[in-house]
């Protein structure tokens, strides 16, 4: 075959490559993909170069040091002690804020309660707030010389440094905080529930607890995926509020993965090993998600791109 | 009591200004030479003969003049925000120079200012720095060196007198490697506070059943901690509690030194080559005699820096170990050997505190040179001196231990060079490069002792091989 042959298959090749609607939707979707390489692939692929590598305490590389960082950072107590209260952590505050959220909506919107948009619009300042102004504001009522919590309760608990009061103030603080968020999205879905199906349910002699087994939750269900999905990936991102309310305190009895690796990062300078605590923390996250995600695809995906 | 300064500092800053105005325009008029021997105050800046007209106006000195059109900005921990603005406010007036000062709170400070370094993109042309700071600081040449500045006629007071800043503080504060980058501003030990009055009333009870006084003597303090930790326990059975700063932080750093160094007798707590030494006898002790005395503390797990001062300025504990500042106020409260009584914290090795003055070595060199001369104003002899009279920072110079500050504010004699049991043996944190690491352990495992969580021993000995796997040993 000659030269001009090839050139004019390849040309072809081109050209009916270009007419496809194939080829058309990938070059729309083309800047997005390189905007998204540029500002999220390109640190993570940064972040997994960075921990295989010793860092001078200037930040330049020093060496390659293979998987030391990854070694240290697995043998460090404090590290897995870190992970475990973390995930802990997220299963009882998000199962807390769910249940709550839920509870809280569906009485927004029995028949006994008016006015309803006004008490989910009251109910979400807290989520508005930073999340350090939430850990300063709680630990203040938590003081335990001053505070609110111990005068009310008549009680004289350490929340914020004694043991397992540090933790359960954190819980709680983040729990005030982040059930707005799921009175929001329960109630808006609530909503939107035609009254229809209740007006049949109630000819067809439902009890309450059916209708809602059989109509309320399955409404919900694409709700509930989204807004648990959302709050166990910020959920595994505590910091600020532990930062501010304990210093992760009693010893490390309330560190969170970020936490430390925040320390890594920029207490202890030692980048190598906050890139292997990021790596490893990254890929705790994703197995989580996917997880999440795989059990509840079919409520997010068309059976056709599942 | 309260001791107030006699001085009008309205005058003495005016009395400044003429100074050094003199000096501006003995500097713009291109003299030199020097003009000590005018009868006027070495204290004062340079060329203070000049501003009267005098014939003497051959002294050399810092061309403030030079750098009118130059604004930096001074980076100062939160705790220091007050006197550093009144010092950034009086420089200007007299000099002319504009200084910004932005605060960083104590806890974040060195993280914040490590941060902007790194990026060679500092905010600030100069900062204070905490004495456990500086090797982290010094070490990756973050920090100007001053010897040339010290040296150069157009930026250096001829009064300055480096030497005169005490060795033990600029050696610390200012020191890395035999290179000179900072200038000492704060020096500071620790000190013990008890209740005079408290602890009067239960003397005769006390020392019927121990064999040695409830009243530590002054200055030297109680003996031990052990001996410590008796009346401690004899005031908590009769209701009264002592201050402890057990809160998971960096008060836990500076508390267990002062221990560590009474119970084994070095100084600090790495040797020469970096190798910790916490598998000593003693270290253990150490840490023993503090837990104990979580027994005999208010609300130890939540007290820190700010809440063991102000337990003892409310009168809600009757012993508190806590540096010159807090001393100053608590002095002001309670009165110098009325209602308190200062002395050095038991055993004898108070922790060394304190700060200096560093320039960033990544600005213009306008701005560095002008940086320099703030540094250098603001720990001059004068200075150091109004500093300790106006805000309480306890002076590094040996000249500033005059009668009459001695006799205004007591707790100095503890840092007089004369009478200095205080900076005699002194307790060191690790000065060192990797001390955000080491003291971010120490505090961490110390903190799970205080809290029941872990043993004396297994918290000693994980701290120990902590060290020495950040040291590399």
């Amino acid at each position: 075959m000659s030269t001009v042959d090839i050139f004019s298959i390849w040309r072809q090749r081109v050209e009916d490559g270009l007419s496809s609607e194939r080829a058309i939707a990938w070059l729309f979707v083309a800047p997005a993909v390189i905007l998204l390489l540029a500002i999220a692939i390109y640190p993570f692929i940064q972040m997994i170069y960075d921990s295989v590598f010793a860092f001078s305490s200037a930040g330049q590389r020093e060496a390659f040091v293979g998987i030391e960082n990854f070694v240290r950072v697995l043998s460090d107590g404090r590290f897995t002690g870190a992970v475990l209260f973390t995930i802990v952590f997220v299963m009882i505050v998000v199962s807390s804020e769910f249940l709550l959220g839920l509870g809280i909506s569906l009485l927004i919107y029995s028949q006994y309660i008016k006015r309803r948009q006004l008490l989910v619009v009251l109910s979400l300042p807290p989520m508005m707030l930073s999340p350090v102004i939430a850990g300063l504001t709680w630990r203040m009522l938590f003081n335990v010389e001053f505070g609110l919590v111990n005068h009310l309760l008549s009680l004289n608990i350490d929340w914020i440094a004694g043991r397992p009061w540090a933790a359960a103030a954190i819980v709680i603080t983040d729990i005030w905080m982040w059930t707005p968020l799921f009175v929001l999205v329960f109630a808006s879905t609530l909503q939107a529930i035609p009254e229809v199906y209740y007006e049949a349910a109630e000819i067809d002699g439902m009890s309450a607890w059916q209708r809602f087994k059989w109509i309320t939750f399955p409404q919900m269900r694409t709700a509930i995926v989204i807004v648990l999905l959302l709050r166990v990936v910020r959920a595994f991102k505590v910091f600020p509020k532990i930062q501010v309310m304990t210093l992760g305190g009693p010893g490390s009895f309330t560190e969170s993965i970020a936490m430390i690796t925040y320390n890594y990062g920029f207490s202890f300078f030692s980048l190598g090993r906050a890139s292997a605590a990021g790596v490893l923390y990254w890929f705790l996250m994703f197995i989580t998600a996917f997880i999440i995600f795989r059990a509840v695809a079919e409520e997010l995906i068309s059976p056709e791109e599942y | 009591m309260t001791h107030k300064s006699e001085d009008d500092p309205t005058q003495s800053r005016r009395r400044y200004l003429t100074g050094v105005t003199a000096a501006g325009i003995a500097a713009l008029a291109g003299c030199s030479g020097g003009g000590s021997e005018t009868g006027e105050s070495e204290d004062a800046s340079q060329g203070t003969t000049a501003g009267s007209g005098s014939e003497s106006t051959t002294q050399s000195g810092p061309n403030y003049a030079a750098y009118q059109d130059v604004s930096i900005t001074f980076a100062t921990s939160s705790l220091y925000t007050e006197p550093m603005n009144d010092l950034a406010s009086t420089f200007n007036e007299e000099t002319g120079i504009e200084v910004n000062v932005t605060s960083y709170a104590q806890s974040e400070m060195l993280t914040k200012l490590q941060n902007q370094l790194r990026a060679r993109q500092a905010e600030f042309d100069a900062f204070v720095s905490d004495v456990i700071w500086t090797g982290t600081l010094m070490d990756p040449g973050w920090a100007e060196p001053l010897e040339a500045y010290l040296n150069d006629s157009s930026l250096a007071m001829e009064s300055y007198d480096y030497d005169d800043h005490l060795d033990v503080f600029a050696r610390n504060y200012g020191q890395w490697n035999g290179e000179t980058y900072g200038l000492p501003w704060y020096g500071d030990t620790m000190k013990l506070n008890v209740r005079k009055d408290l602890l009067e009333q239960y003397a005769d009870e006390f020392n019927q059943n121990h064999d040695f006084d409830i009243m530590p003597p002054f200055p030297e303090g109680y003996d031990s901690y052990a001996q410590f930790n008796k009346v401690a326990q004899f005031m908590h059975d009769k209701g009264h509690q002592m201050g402890l700063e057990g809160r998971r932080g960096w008060n836990i750093v500076y508390y267990y030194p002062n221990r560590f160094s009474a119970e084994t007798g070095m100084q600090s707590m790495l040797d020469e080559d970096g190798n910790s030494r916490l598998s000593m006898q003693g270290a253990q002790d150490a840490l023993q005699l503090m837990v104990d005395q979580t027994e005999f503390a208010r609300n130890p797990l939540s007290t820190g820096y700010t809440q063991s001062r102000d337990q003892f300025l409310n009168g809600d504990t009757w012993a508190v170990e806590q540096w010159g500042t807090a001393t100053k106020k608590i002095i002001d409260k309670w009165g110098w050997e009325d209602g308190v009584r200062v002395t050095l914290t038991p055993g004898g090795y108070p922790d060394l505190g304190g700060w200096g003055m560093l320039v960033n070595s990544f600005s213009d060199q306008d701005r560095k040179d002008a940086a320099f001369l703030f540094a250098q104003w603001a720990t001059s002899k004068e200075m150091d001196k109004y500093t300790m009279r106006e805000h309480g920072v306890t002076p590094t110079r040996a000249s500033s231990f005059t009668d009459d500050l001695k006799e205004a504010s007591p707790q100095l004699r503890y840092q007089d060079p004369e009478a200095n049991p205080g900076i005699k043996t002194l307790s060191l944190r690790p000065r060192n490069p990797n001390y955000q690491e080491l003291g971010n352990t120490m505090q961490t495992r110390i903190s799970e002792a205080l809290s029941g969580s872990a043993g004396v021993e297994e918290t000693i000995n994980t701290i120990h091989s902590e060290w020495q796997s950040i040291m590399g040993n």
